[in-house]
């Protein structure tokens, strides 16, 4: 008798629906200003709460558990923490609500009861590297670093080649003044994760308490924004809850700076889904298909966008980038031209119309705009804009006016070495200089091939050599000049170098500084 | 003499709010018109300076008002604000802090979108000047000595039409002129305006400075004429483009020369280091104040530079966004930094917030700086908006006191009611309105009310305070003056400055907080020039003007 009453009490227990347990009241979100797809992610999640009503407590928190990840992903971090608390009163014994608790307390800054959190995530679960992490980086934060130097060890054990971990134990000893030992763990980080290119400062910091200036100045030189990366699967799918179309934008750019198109298009889908007529995902969507060559994905998004932005000259202006991609002058420039339509000051479609023009051979419509933008107060890149004005005078054929437009750039630039460099193939050729002006031009010449000797800087000392009669010279740097237009496989519409080539071989200067084939002027 | 932290005494506010008292009636208007401009998230600043040399500090509040595409000077009724101190002493001997509005009376007009201020006498007149930064054209006001201020931008060539935050005058290449180097933020314009959204919710908020471009500073050398001339590209500074807030001028690697650390937001900070000549060389990096302990460049706001911990060095505090803990650069004496924030305990206490104006004071006149931060978002508060606040970017301002150990603790709970509010601060002025010897706080909030908080805290401690002037009289900043506490102690050290913080200028005197002792004290002083002089037997709980040439000298120290 007496066993049967223990059964059955045991079963009235374990049915028994979580009535004895205090849940919080999760607060409501701001409906006015929240988005719909939001809104409606997080009703339904609360829809998922009620409809377990009864059921047992596992059940239940796994429904505020799902609730706290929809309101958390969305930003909503009070009422997220009143979900995960819910959650954990339900079922204390599973170590992710301890977990997130810990999370949202990071953000709160309450770090102390972050380290609580993740202690009991801990003693749930020993084994879970992630979570010593954590711990570690908070108790870091909280410079408590003796203490977190065996959450990271712990770590390391179970997973040794955590970054995070190894990262932190570099942390750790910097601070210790170990900085052999930190640069060491340092530079086993970066060896796991190259990507996390933030820690060459860290890792600098230890060789120059090493009193290695040198190396830490090198690796100066590769700091960037990179992390370490910590798999977090308990985050990931916190953020798989977003409704937020502006969540994955974020994250398609940062996948698209990192170079992962096909993750960055991913996302940016994702994005579209959510917010079909948003011009900005719109956009980068265009250019992220773009940029993976698929130009009519690129051409059909940013029509769409000239559809929806019908008084803004980008969209219009983005659809002559693809033209252009696609080989079809004509259709890029009429596309400049109904983007000037709509804002006649967008300067990026007046410049690529200037380009087109240029390129078709229109030197004197080129020049025109050219000109034009070079006039315009106060905008970056005048410079820029008078020194093309100043081909395109060149390229019409012009050279009295061009060779003058470059001098009154070179003195207002004395230092810029594109204005230099076309000066001195204007002196070494259509222009009728003496002789101190093209040693002059040789001069900067030198210099300039001396720092980077590409295929424009060879043409162009090999142009005032070929000027000053040294047609040997002239030859071996035109033929440097072609080698690396071979490299970039650009040799084949660098007509312009085969032409100067012919007439150095010839024993004949250069008679125009910018011949048919220079990149930007049309192809003879 | 015991110079740690006293027991908090009991119900006795820190800080109290006098603004009403002093007829001050100011709230820096933003001019938000629902398209999320970026610039009306950002301003604006405060001037604690005296610009009628009658000992007491005057105040400048600079203004925004309507901001658009199409909107002028002239389409701001209401511009900045000049304060003249009329504070007196009671009946009761107790201080009344009183301010009048002299704006018209001296012929002050400034209209432009304003963001900050900075002060200097740059022509040596013994009367500081204005240097109005906005976003748009600058303004350079020279004082008269008469009460009266002339606008002499255009004849100084001092203009600089990017957006522009905050500026120091320095003297950076020791010819005993004010020179001038302005910190500007980024390229916007209302033709580039972006909409942007938060990530969590996709609603419209303000932009992140990722979206724009940063740009350059610039650096204006006086000529001694009335004129600068823009010398940034001969420095060496002109292709360093980024997100610049803050800045602070000092000598950080003990060289003699005037450095120049730059507040970058969510880009690295600069370290200018001056090397002579006129040419300066960015090396923060290596000196390991350009980004933090993590490798993580962080949103730079705010920033002062002051010895926290006695070493004799100039350390570094830089205020950050929230989800960011504010950073605290400890300088080893050479000009190389270590990020200790996580050691000093002031990284915890500071995540929740964003941090602008930032001061080294010494709250509590125990010989150890203290730090305020004023506080307030850049982007919407969740809370708030659930809240259903309708500007939802608040947040209240924090108070840390310095244990003496290299640790810092958040005392902004015992701060009293005045801390308790919460605002979209920005500015910060640190300065002694009263002059009592206690450091008191001016804070400019967006759409919300300037303030101005009285310190009690160090009621009752002993100070001794000090005027670095020159020969003539006049005002030098970067003169350090150290005072020796007890024999084998680590001196006092104080650096004269009028920079540092957000937007804002500071009083430029310098308090020694003595605790208890009321004995009478020496002080040394490094002259700019490198001469150094020591003044005997100053009596404390008063200022002193420590002028140049009327000390003992005194030889170089190994």
């Amino acid at each position: 008798m007496r066993f049967r009453h223990l059964t059955l009490l045991l079963l009235v227990v374990l049915t028994l629906p979580a009535l004895a347990v205090d849940l919080l009241q999760v607060d409501p979100v701001e409906r006015a200003t929240t988005p719909e797809p939001v809104l409606e992610a997080i009703d339904a999640a609360r829809a998922t709460v009620e409809a377990t009503a009864g059921r047992p407590p596992i059940e239940r928190a796994a429904a505020f558990g799902q609730l706290g990840d929809v309101l958390y992903a969305h930003g909503f971090a009070t009422p997220a923490r009143q979900a995960y608390l819910n959650a954990r009163s339900l079922a204390p014994s599973v170590p992710d609500w301890h977990y997130l608790l810990g999370i949202v307390a990071i953000d709160a800054g309450r770090l102390d009861a972050a380290v609580d959190h993740f202690s009991t995530a801990i003693e749930l679960n020993p084994f879970d590297a992630l979570a010593l992490i954590r711990r570690g980086q908070v108790r870091l934060d909280q410079g408590e670093l003796e203490q977190a130097a065996p959450d990271f060890e712990r770590a390391l054990s179970l997973a040794p080649e955590a970054p995070a971990a190894l990262a932190g134990m570099g942390r750790v000893a910097l601070h210790r003044g170990e900085h052999r030992e930190a640069a060491d763990y340092f530079e086993r980080a970066l060896a796991i994760s190259p990507e996390a290119t933030r820690l060459h400062q860290p890792l600098a910091m230890a060789y120059r308490g090493l009193g290695e200036v040198e190396r830490a100045r090198e690796h100066l030189g590769r700091v960037g924004e990179g992390t370490e990366p910590v798999a977090d699967p308990l985050l990931q799918r916190i953020q798989s809850q977003s409704r937020s179309p502006q969540f994955y934008l974020e994250m398609a750019l940062a996948r698209a700076a990192a170079g992962d198109l096909d993750s960055a298009r991913q996302l940016l889908i994702t994005a579209l889904h959510l917010a079909p007529d948003d011009a900005l995902v719109i956009e980068n969507y265009g250019e992220v298909a773009a940029r993976q060559g698929d130009l009519e994905q690129a051409s059909a998004a940013f029509q769409r966008l000239a559809e929806i932005q019908p008084a803004a000259a980008q969209p219009l202006f983005l659809l002559g980038q693809v033209e252009e991609l696609r080989q079809r002058p004509e259709q890029a420039g009429q596309a400049y031209r109904e983007a000037l339509q709509r804002e006649p000051a967008h300067v990026p479609a007046r410049e690529a119309l200037a380009f087109v023009h240029l390129g078709a051979g229109d030197f004197s419509g080129a020049e025109a705009i050219f000109s034009e933008l070079a006039e315009r107060p106060q905008h970056q890149g005048q410079s820029r804009f008078a020194y093309w004005a100043a081909l395109a005078m060149l390229g019409g054929g012009d050279c009295a006016r061009g060779h003058g437009a470059l001098e009154a750039l070179r003195r207002e630039f004395p230092t810029d070495a594109e204005v230099l460099l076309a000066l001195a193939r204007v002196r070494a050729s259509c222009a009728e200089v003496a002789e101190a002006e093209l040693r002059e031009a040789l001069e900067w010449t030198e210099e300039v091939y001396q720092i980077a000797p590409s295929t424009e800087h060879a043409a162009s000392l090999a142009m005032v050599y070929a000027a000053l009669g040294q047609f040997d010279d002239a030859v071996d740097l035109q033929a440097q000049a072609m080698f690396e237009a071979l490299k970039q496989g650009e040799l084949e519409q660098r007509a312009d170098l085969r032409a100067d080539m012919q007439r150095y071989q010839e024993g004949r200067p250069a008679s125009v500084p910018f011949a048919p084939g220079y990149p930007g002027f049309p192809l003879p | 003499m015991v110079l740690t932290s006293p027991v908090l005494a009991g119900d006795q506010p820190w800080f109290v709010d006098v603004t009403e008292q002093a007829g001050i009636d100011f709230r820096y208007d933003n001019g938000m018109s629902g398209r999320f401009y970026f610039p009306e998230i950002m301003g604006g600043g405060a001037a604690l300076f005296d610009f009628n040399g009658n000992g007491l500090l005057d105040l400048y509040l600079v203004q925004g008002g309507q901001l658009g595409a199409d909107l002028g000077p002239a389409d701001r009724p209401e511009g900045d604000r000049l304060y003249r101190n009329d504070s007196f002493v009671g009946e009761d001997g107790e201080w009344v802090v009183r301010f009048t509005d002299v704006t018209t009376e001296a012929g002050i007009d400034a209209r432009g979108y304003g963001m900050g201020v900075a002060v200097g006498d740059i022509n040596g007149n013994g009367f500081p000047d204005l240097y109005v930064m906005n976003f748009g054209d600058n303004q350079l006001w020279r004082n008269n000595g008469d009460g009266t201020f002339t606008d002499i931008t255009e004849q100084a060539g001092v203009n600089d039409p990017r957006w522009s935050v905050s500026a120091s005058f320095a003297d950076l290449n020791g010819n005993g002129l004010l020179d001038l180097f302005v910190v500007n933020y980024v390229d916007f314009s209302f033709a580039d305006h972006r909409v942007c959204r938060s990530a969590t919710t996709s609603q419209q908020d303000y932009c992140s400075p990722s979206a724009y471009t940063g740009v350059r500073d610039t650096l204006f050398i006086n000529q001694g004429d009335g004129r600068f001339v823009d010398m940034t590209e001969a420095a060496g500074m002109a292709e360093v483009r980024r997100h610049g807030l803050g800045v602070v001028a000092a000598d950080f690697n003990g060289n003699g020369r005037i450095d120049l650390y730059v507040a970058n937001d969510g880009s690295a900070n600069s370290l200018w280091l001056n090397e002579g000549d006129l040419r300066f060389i960015d090396d923060a990096f290596l000196a390991g104040a350009a980004v933090n302990a993590d490798g993580a460049m962080e949103a730079g706001m705010g920033v002062d530079a002051g010895d926290y911990n006695r070493s004799g060095a100039e350390d570094l505090f830089i205020t950050h966004m929230r989800r960011e803990t504010n950073t605290l650069y400890r300088n080893d004496g050479q000009g190389w930094f270590t990020d200790v924030t996580a050691a000093s305990g002031l990284g915890p206490p500071s995540l929740p917030a964003t941090g602008f104006g930032t001061a080294w004071i010494d709250i509590d006149n125990d010989g150890w700086l203290d730090l305020v931060a004023v506080n307030g978002a850049v982007v919407i508060e969740e809370d708030l908006v659930a809240a259903g606040d309708p500007f939802p970017y608040h947040q209240p301002d924090q108070l840390f006191m310095n244990q003496g150990n290299g640790r810092f603790i958040d005392v902004t709970a015992s701060a009293g009611p005045a801390l308790e509010a919460s605002h979209v601060g920005r500015g910060l002025a640190v300065g002694d309105i009263n002059n009592n010897g206690r450091a008191d706080l001016v804070i400019v909030n967006i759409n919300g009310p300037a303030r101005i908080l009285l310190n009690q805290k160090a009621a009752g401690r002993h100070w001794l305070g000090a005027h670095l002037t020159d020969a003539q009289g006049r005002t030098l900043t970067q003169a350090i003056a150290w005072l020796q506490v007890e024999e084998g102690e680590a001196p006092l050290r104080r650096r004269a400055r009028a920079d540092g913080s957000y937007a804002s200028a500071n009083d430029p005197r310098v308090i020694f907080g003595l605790g208890d002792d009321g004995r009478e004290r020496s002080v040394t002083v490094h002259w700019p020039d490198g001469q150094r002089e020591r003044f005997e037997s100053l009596a404390v709980d008063r200022y002193h003007e420590l002028r140049q040439g009327s000390g003992q000298s005194v030889e170089d120290r190994e």
